[in-house]
């Protein structure tokens, strides 16, 4: 949950919202719809020093974030250059006891091409991810008539997340004390006490955050307070000369 | 040491190191940017029939009792952070449950599908598991499709009169195989291998995949299974009011 930790303190926290996903989204949509390598690494590039420039994420952070997906990776990224086969049917076998694996020069260029997308969209993800706390991403889908039970259920589930989070971790930390995640049968035990006990407490809860907030006037709808920061010219001319950049560079090359 | 040998070392070396560099992108959700557009598409296509099930499901417990918003949120919460603590394993890499087949069985499955679906957000835009454009596909795997064969073998298990817990267990181990088979189809999909198609494409998925989703499926199953003890010792009042037991 650091990301949101992160998102609260960026240098690009008083920027629009809207403006913000928009820019993050159509980027995205735009690095998969091109499907060029020059683009994805153009994206990886700019995108790296957005967030780590201008919404001053230390570039360790950065870095780390950047490397999460990498076993999905390199397993799914392997398995589409690879091909495994009783003859050898690639421009490249190599051979083992009784079968090959397969590699040809198509195979490996659509591995590297989606590698390389695959960096390009998260760091669009992370940008957003780094400068939006989810409050505000929830009032933009608000703003995109997302139905108004739904807004009030994600913004309570993310509150109450933190909540849960934080007394899974004193939970936790009360079983490590006792020798309760010794040996593999033990935690599986600690661990399913806790989640069980867990189960318990977000349910009572539940009955008093309801109980609180009809004491406030709860009448089936929550209003939360939203800051408002307004779109600057140069943000949206910026994003639109961005935009432009990278549909020029996939048609150049 | 002779070549081979050290050439055996240095491939074990990396292949542990994939298991500690990067721990938590085991739980199988399709990357930012994986798929083709009109995949991403489609398949969030195909989970609108899903989704607008739930919501109707939802928009209806709403209205019958409106203290059930909290309850729901509450349900959605705890979803998320189940699968966000990490389970004991028996390799010393660490991994996660989905979560979603254990909160088919409490709460129904079209209610969690709503729930994943925001499970789902959640998780890509304050954890980086999944993404937003292959949304649709990981809500089809995660919150539609396991969360389902999870709530129909326990219901099966439970009409047929086989062992509650037995039920739980086979409920929850078969909805994250099955979670992890449809994750396979879906990328094999979008990625068939030059010579065998589709359906090769698949077998290599699933077999790349299979080391750490097998023994995960089954931790999973064992662990769901001891939840539920857990919340029959101390909960029964609780699981009454949500409808799981009727004992």
């Amino acid at each position: 949950m650091e990301i949101d930790y992160y998102a609260y303190n960026s240098g690009m926290r008083k920027w629009n919202s809207g403006i913000k996903m928009l820019f993050s989204m159509v980027t995205l949509i735009l690095v998969i719809v091109l499907n060029s390598i020059y683009v994805s690494l153009f994206t990886v590039a700019t995108m790296a020093v957005i967030t780590v420039a201008v919404g001053k994420t230390g570039w360790r952070v950065y870095l780390r974030f950047m490397t999460v997906p990498l076993a999905f990776m390199i397993i799914s990224g392997f398995t589409i250059a690879a091909e495994f086969s009783f003859n050898p049917v690639g421009e490249m076998n190599v051979h083992i006891i009784f079968f090959y694996i397969c590699f040809t020069v198509k195979s490996v260029m659509t591995a590297v091409n989606v590698f390389f997308k695959a960096m390009a969209g998260m760091s669009c993800l992370y940008m957003l991810a780094f400068s939006t706390p989810v409050n505000e991403i929830i009032v933009v889908m608000e703003r995109l008539h997302l139905p108004g039970i739904l807004c009030e259920l994600m913004n309570l589930i993310y509150r109450y997340i933190f909540i849960l989070l934080d007394t899974a971790h004193t939970m936790q930390t009360a079983a490590k004390a006792r020798l309760g995640y010794e040996g593999f049968i033990r935690s599986c035990r600690s661990f399913s006490q806790i989640a069980g006990n867990l189960f318990i407490i977000s349910l009572k809860r539940a009955n008093a955050y309801y109980d609180a907030m009809l004491s406030r006037g709860y009448e089936g709808e929550i209003k939360f307070l939203n800051e408002e920061y307004p779109v600057k010219l140069w943000q949206v001319t910026a994003s639109a000369v961005y935009f432009m950049i990278l549909i020029l560079i996939a048609f150049i090359r | 040491m002779t070549k081979k040998q050290s050439v055996l070392f240095k491939l074990s070396v990396v292949f542990a190191m994939m298991f500690s560099v990067c721990p938590t992108a085991l739980a199988m959700h399709i990357m930012e940017g994986y798929l083709p557009p009109s995949y991403c598409i489609g398949w969030g296509v195909v989970c609108l029939p899903f989704l607008v099930k739930g919501f109707i499901t939802i928009k209806k417990i709403f209205t019958e009792n409106r203290k059930n918003i909290t309850l729901l949120a509450m349900a959605g919460a705890y979803i998320f952070v189940i699968s966000a603590l990490k389970i004991p394993s028996v390799t010393g890499s660490c991994s996660h449950m989905t979560g979603t087949g254990f909160g088919a069985i409490l709460f129904g499955p079209s209610t969690v599908s709503i729930l994943g679906i925001i499970v789902l957000i959640f998780q890509a835009v304050l954890l980086a598991h999944g993404g937003l454009t292959t949304l649709g596909a990981n809500t089809f795997s995660m919150a539609i499709a396991g969360p389902f064969v999870s709530y129909g073998i326990y219901a099966l298990c439970k009409k047929i009169n086989v062992n509650k817990r037995f039920g739980v267990f086979l409920g929850a181990a078969i909805g994250d195989l099955f979670t992890y088979c449809v994750t396979s189809v879906q990328l094999a999909l979008a990625y068939p291998s030059e010579n065998g198609g589709v359906l090769t494409s698949a077998v290599e998925f699933l077999g790349v995949f299979a080391p750490t989703q097998l023994p995960l499926a089954v931790v999973e199953g064992i662990l769901t299974v001891l939840i539920v003890m857990a919340l029959e010792n101390y909960a029964k009042p609780e699981l009454k009011a949500i409808g799981f037991s009727k004992a």
